[in-house]
């Protein structure tokens, strides 16, 4: 039986069904197909206006969902933090509110506030697609990590994934453990012990202290970017440490099986969890994850756009 | 879907015999040498199965092998977010180049004509097509936009509470077309 797609909102990898999950998936499928044909644009959302709200940087992101909303033939509209509202002390209820009061059907938000999409879903009545909450959830990031996955090796039940660095900090991270364990692989998490608690097995997890011991039966390993405010903190003593102990280079490439996949989310940090030679090499689908992010956003947006009433 | 409110119009001899018409039909506009440069795009679902019919009726009867595609016309829809759930977007598989080509695009049952609309905008996203045919199993009536087939199996009176289904061994259990009250729908959803 087709599965149906039937909720307004993707908040969190959390919410979803594994049914709900392989949705996404199947329909990115045949999304990633537009954008290999010369005519790169479907009138799937022509009509329809949706708000980029980003709240924190980013770039990539909203590079992203800004090209999938245009191949979808949406109108669209960007609001940051610098030229908002927010600056002059309103709040974001307030500012959505304007945007509903727009016609706006979806809103695509990133926030620093954990659970902030979430509040916009229960107090809006417009689509609301979260870009990443905190450290809580980056729901988008985590599908395409996994449709990769999924296209170069076939299938995620039953694949070891290790995801290595600042699982304390990262709703990346979070995300992908969610969707992967409902998805059947083995996740094992690995990084300094500040930035890798014990509780994390509490969801199913393995939690890894030593690199080689991660990467030994790794099919797929998921390099999350250190970020340098991290050592300024306290979490680890200095980055060239970071980079010796869990960094993969040449030498901790020696306990990597050879067709297991290197994943980053990006920003690299070139030298420290990840060596250049390594981030270019044959085992890297980096690049192959910023185009399988365009599918998967232009999926998600799709599907929700479907499910407003 | 209550499967006891099916009602059956059509068994599998019959539908081979309209795919063979069918066949036939085409060949008298396209002989042979021309068959061979056709292209039949089956429309997502119950298009696809009747395009590779008709493909093998007309290789069976003139040798000639037209190329054979899939296309899914979800994104082409003006009716997202209006209808009740979400369209399943199936696979629309292309592996050729149209521009230039003869296309000739099948259906299962045509009612409305907006299926056609959006495939027709649908194939233009993959290229600029010589001709556009439309070649369909079943014609039941009602259409809302002017629209009409190239080449139809057969025409039916259904009345308009019932909509009508072709089904295909590939997909379903076997080659049918059945008429299904409108009800049976609502009452799932």
């Amino acid at each position: 039986m087709d599965f149906t797609w039937t909720k307004k909102d993707l908040l969190s990898l959390y919410d979803l069904s594994r049914e709900e999950i392989l949705c996404i998936l199947n329909t990115a499928e045949e999304f990633k197909k537009v954008s290999q044909r010369n005519l790169k644009k479907v009138p799937a959302l022509r009509g329809r206006t949706i708000v980029n709200l980003f709240v924190e940087p980013s770039t990539r992101t909203r590079v992203s969902f800004e090209l999938a909303e245009q191949r979808l033939s949406a109108d669209i509209i960007n609001m940051n933090a610098e030229t908002s509202s927010f600056r002059k002390g309103e709040t974001l209820l307030d500012t959505l509110r304007n945007i509903q009061a727009l016609q706006a059907d979806i809103v695509v938000i990133r926030h620093s506030a954990p659970g902030a999409p979430n509040f916009l879903s229960r107090e809006l009545n417009v689509g609301v697609v979260n870009a990443g909450d905190g450290a809580h959830s980056h729901p988008t990031q985590a599908l395409l990590d996994i449709f990769t996955i999924r296209e170069k090796k076939g299938r995620v039940s039953g694949l070891n994934v290790a995801i290595v660095g600042d699982i304390l900090h990262s709703r990346v991270a979070r995300s992908n453990m969610w969707g992967l364990l409902k998805l059947g692989a083995n996740v094992t998490i690995a990084g300094p012990a500040t930035l890798v608690p014990r509780e994390f097995e509490g969801i199913g997890v393995r939690v890894c202290r030593d690199l080689k011991e991660a990467l030994r039966d790794a099919d797929v390993i998921n390099l999350l970017r250190i970020q340098h405010e991290r050592q300024r903190a306290g979490f680890f003593p200095s980055t060239g440490e970071y980079a010796k102990v869990f960094g993969i280079n040449s030498e901790t490439m020696k306990y990597v099986k050879p067709d297991a996949l290197i994943m980053h989310p990006g920003p690299v940090n070139r030298g420290v969890e990840l060596d250049s030679a390594i981030a270019d090499g044959p085992q890297s689908v980096i690049l192959e994850q910023v185009t399988n992010g365009l599918a998967v956003r232009m999926a998600v947006l799709f599907l929700v756009a479907g499910c407003l009433k | 879907m209550n499967e006891s409110e099916k009602t059956l119009l059509l068994d599998a001899g019959k539908i081979a015999g309209l795919i063979d018409s069918l066949a036939d039909r085409i060949l008298e506009e396209f002989p042979p040498d021309q068959a061979a440069q056709l292209a039949l795009i089956g429309i997502q679902s119950s298009g696809v199965p009747l395009a590779r019919r008709l493909v093998r009726a007309i290789r069976e009867k003139c040798g000639a092998a037209p190329e054979v595609g899939t296309l899914d016309i979800s994104m082409y829809r003006d009716d997202i977010g209006t209808r009740k759930s979400l369209p399943v977007i199936r696979e629309t598989e292309i592996p050729f180049n149209i521009d230039g080509r003869v296309i000739i695009l099948t259906d299962g049952v045509i009612q409305s004509g907006r299926s056609i609309r959006a495939a027709l905008d649908a194939i233009t996203g993959y290229g600029r097509p010589g001709k556009i045919r439309l070649a369909v199993l079943i014609d039941r009536g009602m259409r809302e936009y002017p629209i009409a087939p190239d080449y139809t199996g057969m025409k039916l009176q259904v009345p308009g509470e019932y909509r009508v289904n072709s089904e295909w061994c590939e997909i379903n259990e076997a080659d049918a077309v059945y008429q299904v009250p409108r009800t049976a729908y609502t009452k799932q959803a």
